[in-house]
């Protein structure tokens, strides 16, 4: 979708901080609450750069829907299930350490790109609203997930560890411990800068993935999926099966999710079988719009400078919300409503935005045709 | 025709992928499997000849420092892999040590069981091995 | 004869024939596993009769374009600000009862008055930025919550705390203040007639507007709104209109609940309200641009009844409660379902 809107203004200040606005917003609320919460920039320093570690991954994953009109994918929830059941089978055979993660990968694949497949499936049957459907379908999923997970494992399922399953016997256990893969990917590779580690090994990760993704976007497949995002049919009729492009691009972003959410555990170190992958989505696709993406356009920077702007939101709010009004709730809860409030702002943004336009576009459509009557008739 | 030959094609290149990242499966199964690791300090007979337990035996597998293992104890290290290797150093009554370095493998589904007082005395049977018990 | 079954089937859609089918198997089952079928149906009546209303308010915006509303938590928190103020006013019974609407529906209606001004400038996309604004607007009254001045003892934390607990009892209030209203009483059998009478009520006076010149004009606006504009039919407002509507009688919907629930649930309790609700009216047989009384009493009867069946009958049969997770997958898979057909006149 082109992103025409009031950039238009000349100046380009003034046209960055339209465009920018949302980052700008934060920035500026940030430097107000930072100070306020008393932390330490030694501190701060460590925790954004753990979280970005942590989080990359997976919002990178949502970068791939965007660029094929697809909008945000809140289905990277079933990405994330399926690496979750990629651990639990990893756990269970007993296999540790960065081969223990890659083998979670492994397994966490084949699930991903079936749910992928599932999802583009459905997705392609309701266009126009991928996005709310999306979100139900993570719902759904989860659902299905927990029946496999609370009923399945144990006893369809062959899981045989004591320490996985709960006292009953079948069904996995709420919370499961990583010990055995424990920052794996992070200490594979770390240094320290002036008391702040940095977890390299998983950075150059990031940075592969980064490079796969700008490459991608030049294939020939790339390019079709943004040219599907476009326009679909003028794709369509430039011969490319729009359905098969959409649903692969949802597939990849799955698959991606799935690696992601497993990054995202190995640092964490614990899964919460029933809750880990809750909010995957919300908090993804909220970092990426404060990042100053919008579900037309996403690029690399949103996702890193969203990630670090989120977050520092995340963490200060709590104390920052204590200083101002007494409370330490009211700043879980502002945090709780910046990422609510700004994901429904900037879809309301783009919605009108899409609106105006379609409304341009008949306006100009009926005065052209106004035009060409006046012709035939004059002429 | 030339169509045909595409997805012969295709689908060889599809079954070999599938092959091989199942044999990286397995690969990764054998690399990263974690082992139970018993040394024990015990008395034990091997061949015929009984060997008796009379020191506290210092002991690493892998890089897990196990430390001292008194006489008639027993530890556990956890370790990952198919190749190890065990360095015992036996500490005497009047302060001289002895030490021994040896290597061993295991299968992905063993669990070892290291006799230190036979490590140092014998060239087989310091080790058994048991079939996982799940 | 083969022809009408099929005919019907594909009228009525697989899912719920399934859940239909799912329902009855559960109530024949019941008995031999030591239900009873009395305590069963009244307990299906009662929340059926509490969640009618919360699922009867998503229908004028269904029918004017708007889709599925769910930003219903905006006309819950507009009920539970009626219900709290009433409660601080210290007024019991019905009279408390009336309270709580009548300070409910003017929040509902400026509320909803906004909220269809958002839902007027991004046309095709209400859902999902209904959903987020459901969601945020959930968040903000959290913080609201803490910060409102209530006093009222029964209301607020204990040992001098401030803010408002999270859940507060009705109970000396107005407590089943409709549920037992001409209620029946039969052994085990528990009909809650003033919570139907009172459904009742509203559903036909939804049903009457729709029926009027005015409610006309909103279901053009909802299945045709180019024609609509060319027959002179303003289609923001009557959108508006709608939203207004749907927003108040959630307001009111959430009271109903509350005299029969018995608590007050504030914080982020309303945060996933309207999906049941959505699913339900699904379930009934709506769609994302129609929906009708029959949709609200059936849907609202099939999925209450899974929801009280399924936990007694599933518990007895294999041990253990699957309740939570069936409710997850029926009620979304409903929604994926309707959200997937293909809807025949849009835009």
């Amino acid at each position: 979708m082109k992103d025409q809107s009031l950039t238009r203004a000349k100046n380009p200040l003034v046209r960055f901080v339209i465009s920018n606005a949302v980052p700008i917003l934060f920035v500026i609320l940030l430097i107000f609450a930072v100070p306020l919460s008393g932390f330490s920039t030694d501190y701060l320093l460590n925790e954004i750069i753990t979280r970005l570690g942590r989080n990359s991954f997976l919002v990178i994953s949502l970068l791939i829907p965007v660029m094929a009109g697809m909008g945000l994918n809140f289905g990277i929830v079933l990405g994330a299930m399926a690496g979750q059941i990629g651990l639990i089978f990893m756990l269970d055979w007993g296999v540790v350490g960065i081969p223990g993660i890659v083998l979670a990968m492994l397994i966490g694949t084949p699930i991903a790109i079936l749910l992928g497949m599932l999802a583009g499936m459905i997705l392609n049957r309701a266009k126009g609203r991928e996005m709310v459907t999306s979100m139900i379908l993570g719902f759904f999923i989860n659902g299905i997930y927990q029946l496999t997970i609370l009923y399945g494992m144990g006893s369809v399922i062959p899981i045989a560890s004591d320490k996985l399953l709960l006292p009953r016997g079948y069904g996995v256990r709420n919370a499961i411990d990583l010990i055995s893969i424990r920052k794996a990917l992070d200490n594979m590779w770390s240094i320290e800068i002036s008391g702040v580690s940095i977890p390299l090994g998983v950075f150059a990760i990031i940075a592969a993935l980064c490079i796969f993704v700008f490459w991608f976007t030049r294939t020939k497949l790339g390019q079709d999926m943004r040219a599907v995002g476009q326009d679909m049919q003028v794709a369509a009729t430039a011969g490319i099966n729009v359905d098969r492009t959409r649903t692969l691009s949802i597939i990849i972003s799955t698959v991606l999710a799935c690696y992601g959410q497993i990054i995202f555990l190995q640092n964490i170190g614990t899964i919460n079988t029933y809750n880990s992958h809750d909010q995957v989505g919300t908090f993804a696709i909220a970092a990426l719009l404060i990042g100053g993406a919008s579900v037309a356009k996403a690029t690399i920077p949103n996702v890193f400078i969203g990630i670090t702007l989120f977050h520092l939101t995340f963490i200060v709010a709590p104390r920052a919300g204590k200083e101002l009004l007494g409370q330490a709730q009211i700043g879980e809860f502002f945090r709780v409503f910046v990422s609510y409030g700004i994901i429904a702002i900037s879809l309301a943004l783009y919605a009108w935005r899409r609106q105006v336009e379609k409304e341009t576009e008949r306006r100009q459509a009926k005065a052209a045709i106004k035009a060409a009557v006046e012709d035939g008739t004059g002429g | 025709m030339g169509q045909e030959a595409d997805r012969m094609r295709r689908n060889i290149i599809r079954v070999a992928l599938v092959v091989v990242l199942v044999a990286l499966g397995f690969g990764l199964y054998v690399l990263g499997k974690e082992h139970t690791i018993f040394v024990e300090n015990k008395d034990i007979v091997v061949d015929g000849v009984e060997y008796k337990s009379a020191n506290t035996i210092n002991v690493i597998v892998d890089d897990i420092e196990l430390e001292d293992v008194k006489k008639g104890k027993r530890k556990v290290a956890y370790s990952a892999g198919p190749w190890h290797r065990i360095k015992a150093v036996e500490v005497f009554p009047d302060g001289t040590t002895r030490e021994i370095e040896r290597k061993f493998t295991l299968s992905p589904n063993d669990t070892a069981v290291i006799n230190l007082v036979a490590l140092f005395e014998v060239e087989e049977g310091w080790l058994t091995i048991e079939q996982a018990e799940r | 004869m083969f022809e009408g079954i099929a005919n019907l089937i594909e009228k009525a859609g697989w899912p719920r024939i399934i859940i239909a089918l799912f329902l009855l198997s559960l109530f024949v089952i019941a008995p031999f596993v030591n239900i009873s079928i009395g305590t069963s149906i009244s307990d299906t009546l009662v929340r059926f009769a509490m969640n009618s209303v919360l699922v009867l308010s998503l229908v004028p915006m269904v029918q004017s374009g708007c889709g599925l509303n769910f930003g219903m938590q905006l006309g819950v928190i507009a009920g539970l600000i009626g219900a709290v103020t009433s409660i601080e006013l210290g007024v019991t019974g019905l009279a408390g009862f009336l309270t709580a609407i009548g300070i409910a529906i003017p929040f509902a209606a400026i509320l909803g008055f906004f909220y269809g001004l958002l839902l007027n400038r991004v046309k095709g996309d209400e859902m999902v930025v209904a959903t987020y604004v459901g969601f945020s607007s959930v968040a903000f009254m959290s913080m609201m919550w803490l910060l409102l001045p209530y006093k009222s003892p029964n209301m607020i934390w204990g040992y001098g705390g401030s803010g408002l607990r999270t859940t507060i009892s009705v109970e000396g209030y107005w407590l089943g203040v409709l549920n037992n209203f001409l209620s029946i009483r039969i052994g085990n059998f528990f009909f809650p007639t003033g919570t139907i009478l009172f459904f009742a009520l509203i559903a036909l006076l939804v049903w009457s507007f729709f029926k009027t010149k005015l409610g006309t004009a909103m279901t053009a606006a909802g299945s045709n709104p180019v024609y609509a504009k060319a027959a002179g039919v303003n289609v923001d407002r009557m959108r508006i209109l709608s939203v207004v509507i749907s927003t108040v009688i959630a307001a009111v919907g959430i009271l109903v609940y509350e005299q029969s629930f018995g608590f007050i649930q504030l914080y982020m309790a309303p945060l996933l309200m309207a999906f049941p609700a959505v699913a339900a009216l699904l379930l009934g047989g709506a769609s994302v641009s129609k929906a009708s009384m029959g949709n609200v009493i059936i849907g609202a009867f099939l999925f209450q009844g899974i929801l009280t069946m399924t936990p007694s009958v599933m518990n007895n049969l294999i041990k253990s409660d699957m309740s939570e997770v069936i409710r997850i997958i029926v009620s979304n898979g409903m929604i994926v379902y309707a959200l997937t057909r293909r809807t025949k006149v849009r835009k």
